[in-house]
């Protein structure tokens, strides 16, 4: 049985962790870019990702704050509605009939689960990654996939509800699963937190 | 060609997301891969759809980039010695 010790909410005007709230000087993709300045500074790669890495980036910066998670011990696992959908209609842009220059950079994010490899690649982690699409973040499907999908020498997992439809659009709940802590990690858990 | 060298750095700036990074910073004959600028393959990608879109020059062969791409001087006289618009 995996628990919760650690979680993190990020919304375009605020970010919450542990339950300490902190408002947005700046709202959507500029509150993720202060983030950044502010809690990371050091990882020009972050300028170069679309909206959902950048706020799945973010959210596991702030969950993990420092945290070593490189091997292959903790797994990877997030979740979202609308996929890579606010970076599929920034390329769909760049293939227009009239000014058609595909964008390799913008080509590269048209795909939702290279969030998780975008984390896994910061963190030098070798662990299980995967992305799945819910209708709605619900925290019984997300408890059965996780349990499910965590290997069994794996003892820690970072995972969580990662959705973002376009730029000031988003919603990231992120969580970090281990052992040293009493909240259990059950829908009803995640549920109460995905909906502060 | 000092104005072609200034816009050349503001466009690549633009699409690469160069976004701590300011025309000034970057010098024009150090290489814009490896220890220069530091920038990746994907990059390289986007520099070739550059030089289409705004200068007209469209590489048949994408091997071409290496040479053109060593530096802000080597890439503006490429461009101001090919370009059609």
């Amino acid at each position: 049985m995996m628990n919760i010790e650690r979680w993190v909410t990020l919304t375009p005007d605020r970010v919450n962790i542990n339950g300490t709230e902190q408002m947005a000087e700046c709202e959507g993709k500029e509150f993720l870019t202060q983030l950044y300045r502010t809690y990371v500074k050091d990882y020009p790669k972050f300028f170069k990702m679309d909206i959902l890495c950048r706020l799945g980036f973010i959210a596991s910066e702030l969950l993990l704050d420092g945290k070593d998670i490189s091997g292959d011990k903790c797994s990877i696992i997030l979740f979202n509605r609308s996929g890579s959908l606010a970076n599929d209609k920034a390329y769909r842009k760049t293939i227009e009939k009239e000014n058609y220059f595909p964008s390799p950079a913008i080509f590269v994010y048209t795909l939702p689960n290279i969030v998780t490899g975008e984390i896994a690649i910061r963190n030098k982690s070798y662990a299980e990654t995967s992305f799945y699409l819910l209708d709605r973040p619900d925290g019984k499907a997300i408890e059965q996939i996780v349990t499910s999908s965590i290997p069994p020498h794996a003892g820690e997992a970072v995972c969580g509800w990662v959705e973002c439809s376009d730029e000031d659009k988003f919603k990231a709940t992120m969580f970090l699963l281990g052992q040293e802590s009493s909240t259990p990690f059950n829908a009803e858990n995640i549920n109460k937190i995905i909906n502060i | 060609m000092e104005e072609l060298i200034l816009n050349l750095k503001k466009e690549i700036i633009e699409v690469l997301n160069l976004e701590d990074i300011t025309p000034e910073d970057i010098q024009n004959d150090v290489p814009l891969f490896g220890e220069g600028l530091g920038l990746d393959s994907i990059d390289a990608l986007e520099l070739i759809v550059l030089m289409e879109k705004n200068y007209g020059i469209k590489l048949k062969d994408p091997a071409q980039g290496k040479e053109i791409f060593k530096s802000i001087n080597v890439m503006a006289e490429y461009i101001k010695n090919n370009r059609t618009k």
